[in-house]
């Protein structure tokens, strides 16, 4: 068991944090802290550009493999870099899903090919990344995926027409992953294929939808016989389920260590507020305060073991399974405690029409905390099948 | 022995306390069933929409709500009100936060109007508010903002010195997390006003306002949560994932059925702060009745989300206007930690009787 870092990955932490300092200042200062989740939406424009800042600093894609573009920085250098991102306020970045996701995908799974077309635009912060996994039909269920692609021998593409939903910058990104069917015979988890599909075409529809916060930052997409070219499709078909959860071990992986340092800034936050309004006066709120930091240590400590085990394939996910749970509850809890410290003042805006403050934006964006990426109780079931071996609770499909 | 339904009924109200009727009264129960069917009829969850989205076009909610009486609910039949009693208006304040009414008629009925309705020299004004001519807002710094759902509504500004504070014009309204909510900073009132109660008088009116005020929010609660089940009920019936409703699996089942009873439990502690308001030991009824709704509400909206999945965070089901009306409510009239703390001044600095002697008696 490791309990800190080398003195290696400390004066990388020097670096990273150093660098941060001298670049998030000026048109960026006041993107800082902001764009995280709950505030997607927020000056994309900014954040856009602010990528390709990053780009230019050389700082996409610190944990690729060097022969792709990377830097090859080590798991525990990963987890120093996105911990100093969130300490120093580093705004949502809008090229995680290609950076975390689409980039790890394709190293692993992708063609020569794809390598090539499509790391450097990710490298580079041009070209953005969105995901269409999930559909009315497929959430909990997501093997349960009705959109189908149709392979045109002639042309030798494939034509994609189905219904994606929470998609988070479909309206911003130039391309989208897609999960779609190439057997329409099969189901669930067979015959499906992962594209990468192109959002600039007649054929495809981004409609916004309207979060309990009053903002969106997520989509519907309607495709309607989108176009993807065959090379475009990876692995091959019916290899489409295989290479989503491939996907969903990146997301569950490193960068969400990074995210202790943004719970931290938040508790901080809150801990300012209670000592400015007389609320560290109250035992209740003292006590629950108290929890809020031991909670935090408890996922810190969890994250140090994690790292220091034999997790040499970079993959965290069977540690990832518990994380979830955990942090889901005990944010959420953040968020109930942000309210009850602010007493009645939780109620107002900050500003007319609808704008809410950050604590109100971190109490109403914490709500969905134990829905988004696999319900809590998903994740039960989950945790009790796949760690304790149970048996699988009883299905009609997949 | 077997007993009949009659008879049970009998033991029942031989079993009940002194001064509390843990059954409503048939007119009560007429009065909440008329004042269901016209609130169910006409705020729908369609009207909600429209009413956040704005617009001229909206109906008013206020006139129908006049008509029905409701206004005069608790102001006496002299000064042209219903006479009814507060346990009966915790059953229309259920029903009003059961369709997440986005009128104040908490605030004007089941506070103003009764405090106008006991003031001599007022009672004509109190019939005012019964016709709907006008509608009086309570205001007191024990709720920093308070919802003023016109500005032409004038303030009854509570405290010390209860007093009558015209329209506040050219005051920029707040929002609230709660869209149908139009909030003012209590500390925005300034003077002047007339003075319609001083001294004594003043704070004892003031003192029971506020329980009112207390009591009925708790009331409201209640009727929200009961919604929020309802909603996440019919859903959780209709979602089908892996081929099932997804109702039929016991991680679903089992968060609604602990919402239920967290909620039947909350109910009869609502209805003994009613029935008890005025009495002595009312501020520890109504602090007790405030806690149980306010932590059924936050675990039915919990629940109730959780229940919807992601399409409980978004405007594509109505769930969030009942959630964040919730969320603004509790910690309206006094909030969780403050009537937590009125209960722990009653037991350990009070010296307040419990036990199986006092419990069932006139103290718990």
């Amino acid at each position: 068991m490791k309990l800190g870092f080398t003195s290696t990955d400390e004066a990388f932490r020097d670096e990273i944090a150093g660098w941060l300092a001298e670049h998030l200042l000026g048109e960026f200062e006041h993107i800082r802290y902001r764009g995280g989740p709950g505030d997607e939406h927020a000056y994309f424009r900014e954040r856009r550009a602010w990528e390709q800042a990053m780009a230019a600093g050389g700082w996409i894609g610190v944990g690729w493999p060097e022969d792709m573009g990377g830097r090859g920085y080590s798991l525990e250098q990963q987890v120093i870099f996105h911990e100093e991102y969130a300490r120093a306020g580093g705004p949502g970045r809008v090229g995680h899903i290609g950076e975390g996701l689409v980039g790890p995908i394709l190293i692993t799974h992708g063609s020569r090919w794809q390598q090539q077309r499509f790391l450097p635009g990710i490298l580079s912060g041009e070209e953005l990344w969105c995901q269409g996994y999930s559909e009315p039909g497929a959430g909990s269920d997501l093997s349960n995926i009705s959109t189908r692609a149709v392979y045109d021998a002639g042309k030798d593409n494939w034509s994609i027409t189905g219904h994606k939903t929470w998609t988070s910058l479909a309206h911003e990104a130039e391309w989208c992953f897609v999960l779609a069917r190439t057997d329409p015979a099969s189901r669930g988890r067979h015959g499906l294929g992962f594209f990468l599909v192109e959002m600039q075409q007649r054929a495809i529809t981004v409609r916004p939808i309207m979060q309990l916060t009053g903002t969106s930052e997520f989509n519907e997409v309607f495709l309607d016989q989108a176009i993807c070219a065959s090379e475009q499709l990876v692995g091959e078909p019916g290899q489409g389920w295989e290479i989503a959860m491939a996907l969903l071990g990146f997301e569950r992986g490193v960068s969400t260590l990074g995210q202790q340092m943004m719970f931290q800034n938040q508790l901080n936050q809150i801990i300012t507020v209670a000592r400015r309004n007389g609320a560290t006066a109250d035992s209740q709120i003292r006590q629950r305060l108290a929890q809020a930091h031991i909670g935090l240590k408890i996922m810190r400590y969890n994250a140090m073991r994690t790292l220091s085990g034999n997790m040499v394939d970079g993959s965290l996910n069977r540690a990832a399974m518990i994380s979830k749970l955990y942090w889901s509850i005990w944010h959420r809890e953040l968020g109930n405690l942000a309210m009850d410290v602010l007493g009645p003042e939780a109620e107002v805006a900050a500003a007319q029409p609808y704008e809410l403050t950050p604590l109100q934006s971190l109490f109403l964006f914490t709500r969905a905390d134990t829905i988004y990426g696999g319900t809590n109780q998903i994740q039960r079931n989950i945790i009790a099948e796949r760690s304790l071996g149970l048996p699988r609770e009883p299905r009609m499909t997949g | 022995m077997k007993y009949s339904a009659t008879s049970l009924l009998s033991v029942a109200s031989a079993c009940r306390g002194p001064d509390v009727q843990f059954s409503p009264t048939q007119d009560q129960l007429e009065l909440r069933e008329a004042a269901r069917n016209y609130l169910r009829a006409s705020c729908t969850a369609k009207y909600l929409t429209r009413r956040v989205a704005g617009g001229p076009e909206v109906a008013d909610g206020w006139s129908g709500l006049v008509e029905m009486g409701l206004p005069g609910y608790l102001v006496s039949t002299t000064a042209g009100g219903l006479g009814m009693d507060a346990p009966g208006f915790a059953l229309v304040a259920e029903e009003s936060g059961y369709v997440a009414l986005p009128e104040p008629l908490i605030e004007v009925a089941g506070v103003a109007a009764p405090l106008l309705d006991q003031l001599a020299g007022q009672q004509a004004l109190a019939a005012e508010v019964c016709t709907g001519r006008v509608r009086v807002i309570p205001a007191h710094p024990l709720n920093p903002f308070f919802n003023q759902a016109d500005p032409t509504d004038p303030v009854l500004l509570l405290g010390d010195e209860i007093r009558l504070v015209e329209p506040l014009s050219g005051l920029a309204g707040l929002d609230s997390i709660d869209p149908l909510r139009n909030l003012r900073r209590f500390d925005a009132i300034q003077g002047g006003g007339a003075v319609l109660a001083r001294g004594d008088e003043a704070v004892a009116l003031t003192q029971s306002a506020i329980q009112r005020g207390a009591v009925f929010t708790a009331a409201e609660l209640l009727g929200l949560s009961a919604a929020m089940i309802d909603k996440a009920t019919a859903y959780a019936g209709e979602r089908k994932q892996f081929g099932k409703v997804i109702g039929s699996y016991q991680a679903i089942k089992h968060h609604l059925a602990n919402a239920f009873v967290r909620l039947e439990f909350a109910r009869p502690v609502v209805y003994r702060a009613a029935a008890c308001l005025g009495q002595d030991a009312a501020d520890l009824w109504v602090a007790q009745a405030k806690i149980a709704a306010i932590d059924t509400a936050i675990e039915a909206a919990e629940i109730a989300i959780q229940v919807h999945g992601a399409m409980g965070y978004t405007f594509e089901v109505e769930l969030h206007l009942w959630m964040k009306r919730a969320w603004a409510l509790a910690g309206l009239w006094g909030d969780r930690n403050h009537h937590l703390a009125r209960v722990e001044n009653a037991l350990l600095s009070k010296n307040l009787a419990t036990g199986p002697a006092a419990t069932f008696c006139n103290h718990g």
